[in-house]
């Protein structure tokens, strides 16, 4: 046990730095940190002012929001940002989500590489994922088409994965910690739901899940509502909690080194902080896990509601 | 730019979300997945392909070795009643030349004794022949003359010596 202590310090050795060149600007004080957050924010200025927790909001936001730039080894890249009616695309969400799924891309592609009959390393690694993916969780909510499904729960886990662990790279950001983001997942969870639910069951075998049986003719119109709120509230959760889940912890990492206001307090704030990296790492996973589980059971519900 | 914005809904970043998803997930499962996958499914085929002939091959031995253990009891049992007549053979063989080597030995000797006797028989007769005709011849040339006693003797001695 001790050699695991040890590796544990090693490693959390030099995220100080790494992380102390994440937030240059607590470690050069308020005044930095105000233009700083000027550049980035037409309304920085908040009722108070001045204080040091206005310019931690300013970091936070800073840190958490999505914008139209990225940061990479202290440079600030303007991104190519457009505006259609609506829409804003290619924004630093946008891209660290395309960036994810590249790395999830070329990671798969070198892992399907490998042509012996006997996978090690990477390629084994995958296999152990898929055959857990397809075991555990397509497989008992798919039933029958989980051949058909498996690559979708695959990229969805994986994509998600990737994701959520970019964010704790330097400089590095979650996309799934946008709300937009999860949101579109959701929606594909939700599209998946409705077409597999029609596909399996026809639309009147479908709109049938929200008129349960057995309950009396004038508590029906309750029902539907009720069902239908319960049936949209599901990718809305998925949505909520991948997102909420990511948001917050940056956010109480980004706190915890705004605590250091004096050198003293980088000790325990570190150390604090490190650990929680440590749990953010399991939280990527289990949320990632989650993810894909909610939504095979989402669409195991619409396509046999029998159960 | 307050933290609330984290909250902010963006329709452009859901649109980019659902059609980047959809087109890479598209792209990773054609591949990246894909071969996995097939590559997956083959080897657990061949698995399983493999321990079902392992499963029939370990009845086909069982049945063949059940067959084996019944042919090598048979053919100790087989061994055992040749080696037991062979022995019991043997064992009247050596009593068969016992007996017959006995009566044949009693019989060699009672010839052999039989021959002997024959034999002595014949010479004794043979002797009292020659006996006879010598004394007969020895009589008849001491009637033939008229001797002393010393003479006769002589002549008895003559004749003896002469006859032998």
């Amino acid at each position: 046990m001790p050699k695991l202590y040890l590796k544990i310090l090693l490693i959390s050795l030099p995220l100080p730095l790494v992380l102390g060149m994440a937030v240059p600007a607590l470690a050069s004080g308020p005044d930095s940190l105000q233009t700083a957050a000027a550049s980035h924010a037409e309304s920085a200025a908040q009722p108070h002012g001045g204080g040091i927790g206005e310019t931690l909001v300013e970091i936070l936001s800073h840190h958490l929001v999505d914008a139209e730039t990225i940061e990479f080894f202290g440079f600030t890249i303007h991104l190519p940002t457009v505006h259609v009616g609506p829409l804003r695309l290619i924004t630093k969400h946008q891209v660290w989500w395309v960036i994810a799924m590249l790395l999830v891309f070329l990671t798969v592609r070198l892992a399907s590489r490998q042509k012996s009959d006997v996978p090690s390393g990477l390629r084994n690694a995958f296999e152990v994922l898929i055959v857990f993916i397809r075991d555990e969780v397509v497989g008992p909510n798919l039933h029958g088409r989980t051949e058909a499904f498996l690559p979708y729960f695959l990229s969805l886990f994986t994509c998600i994965l990737f994701s959520n662990l970019l964010g704790l790279l330097p400089w590095g950001s979650s996309a799934t910690g946008n709300v937009n983001v999860t949101a579109g997942l959701a929606l594909c969870t939700l599209g998946l739901m409705i077409g597999m639910g029609i596909r399996q069951n026809g639309l009147m075998g479908f709109l049938r899940i929200f008129t349960p049986p057995g309950v009396p003719l004038w508590l029906m119109p309750l029902m539907v509502v009720v069902e239908i709120v319960s049936f949209m509230i599901r990718p809305f959760a998925l949505t909520i909690r991948l997102f909420a889940n990511m948001l917050a912890g940056h956010a109480v990492i980004a706190v915890l080194l705004g605590l250091i206001i004096t050198p003293v307090f980088a000790i325990p704030s570190v150390a604090v902080a490190t650990a929680v990296t440590f749990l953010e790492i399991l939280v990527a996973l289990i949320q990632s896990y989650i993810f894909i589980m909610l939504t095979a059971v989402f669409v195991g519900l619409t396509m046999h509601p029998a159960h | 730019m307050g933290l609330q914005n984290v909250l902010s809904i963006e329709p452009g970043s859901v649109l980019w979300t659902i059609i980047t998803f959809l087109v890479v997930a598209f792209l990773i499962g054609r591949f990246g997945w894909k071969p996995i996958l097939s590559g997956l499914k083959a080897r657990e085929q061949s698995i399983r392909r493999d321990l079902e002939t392992a499963k029939a091959e370990r009845e086909k031995s069982a049945v063949l070795l059940a067959e084996y253990q019944g042919t090598v009891a048979g053919a100790k049992k087989d061994a055992a009643e040749i080696v037991q007549k062979a022995q019991e053979s043997a064992a009247r063989i050596v009593e068969e030349a016992r007996v017959a080597g006995k009566g044949e030995s009693q019989k060699l000797i009672e010839r052999a004794r039989g021959e002997i006797e024959r034999e002595s028989e014949s010479a004794r007769t043979e002797l009292r022949k020659y006996v006879a005709d010598l004394t007969a011849r020895a009589t008849s040339r001491l009637i033939g003359k008229t001797v002393s006693l010393q003479e006769h003797e002589k002549l008895i001695m003559d004749a003896l010596k002469e006859e032998r």
